[in-house]
């Protein structure tokens, strides 16, 4: 009996192995949670941008605040549930600011965006960062 | 009210041990231990976990391979080493199963064993002798299609690192599992003639 004990044990120790090097490939379960985080940031930031765009075909300026703009979608961040920072860059472009949980300037990097201004292919530091947009119709 | 109970159901349950006799071998099998629809359920799920471990190490062993030692298809030739959300998503199914399975395969193989040893009886089980004879035609198809495949590749000349270490980590868990039941048989002959 005993040495079938001892298989299970070293049986246990190969699939522990497997475990802790797919964890380090797959991601650690705790920054999945951030890059969730990060994820749900930067599709509001382009949720708000289409607004941004719809507001300005409208009214041809960009909105002084985004409460200004009376739209449904959430402008809340996920984790704070604070607004976000809205700055605007004469003439034609604009910042969306938050506090981001990860740094994705290196798996960012690895898309294609195809040449698209899209939010969600935007580099962010870790911390408080601001994301650049121009509006696309000019 | 249990307290006072407690003391006087004592003695009953420290006297049974001291007055059973060891489980031992040839002799007649009392018709306490002989084998039940309890054995059977645990071998079956033993087989089960036993399928589920096994494909996870190989599945899981495969990703490693592609990570460590890519092949010459178009995808490793673009992607090189990085993996895209679909692969990792899969890599995390893989290690939920592996993280699910080992348990549940260690506690009811752990158990078969036991009670195997306990009661030679149970070698004679019908389930337990299906499902090792079932897994060996199942480990033997896959050792069968994995020579098969390696003949094929050597003929057509494209053998590569990467599709050598897939058949060898394929091979070695299949083979292992196909070793180590054929013993069992083995055994299970030598008992009974």
């Amino acid at each position: 009996m005993f040495k079938y004990y001892i298989s299970i044990v070293l049986l246990g120790i190969f699939v522990l192995a497997l475990i802790v090097e797919g964890i380090i490939i797959a991601g650690s379960p705790i920054s999945q949670k951030d890059i969730q985080l990060d994820n749900n940031r930067l599709q509001a930031f382009e949720n708000i941008k289409y607004q941004i765009e719809n507001y300005y075909r409208t009214s041809h300026k960009l909105p002084a605040s985004l409460v200004e703009m009376s739209s449904s979608i959430n402008m809340q961040d996920p984790e704070t549930k604070t607004g976000f920072d809205y700055k605007i860059i004469p003439p034609y472009s604009y910042q969306l600011c938050t506090i981001f949980s990860t740094d994705n300037s290196k798996t960012a990097a690895n898309y294609n965006n195809y040449g698209l201004d899209s939010a969600l292919y935007k580099t962010h530091k870790k911390g408080y960062d601001c994301v650049t947009f121009k509006l696309s119709m000019l | 009210m249990d307290n006072s109970a407690l003391p006087n159901q004592n003695p009953i349950p420290t006297a049974v041990p001291q007055s059973l006799p060891p489980p031992l071998t040839n002799q007649p099998v009392a018709k306490s231990s002989s084998p039940t629809m309890w054995d059977a359920f645990e071998h079956i799920l033993m087989f089960i976990s036993l399928y589920v471990l096994a494909t996870a190490i190989v599945l899981i062993l495969n990703f490693f391979i592609d990570k460590w030692f890519p092949g010459v298809n178009v995808q490793s030739y673009s992607y090189g080493n990085s993996f895209n959300d679909f692969q990792v998503t899969l890599l995390r199914g893989y290690l939920a199963s592996l993280i699910v399975s080992y348990p549940l395969f260690s506690f009811f193989f752990l158990s078969t064993t036991k009670r195997t040893m306990q009661n030679p009886a149970l070698r004679n089980l019908k389930a337990r002798k299906s499902l090792i004879y079932f897994t060996l035609v199942i480990t033997f198809i896959i050792m069968l299609i994995n020579v098969i495949s390696l003949v094929f590749k050597l003929l057509s000349g494209d053998v590569t690192t990467n599709f050598v270490l897939h058949l060898i980590a394929l091979s070695l868990v299949s083979g292992f599992i196909f070793v180590y039941y054929l013993f069992q048989v083995r055994e299970d002959r030598k008992i009974n003639v």
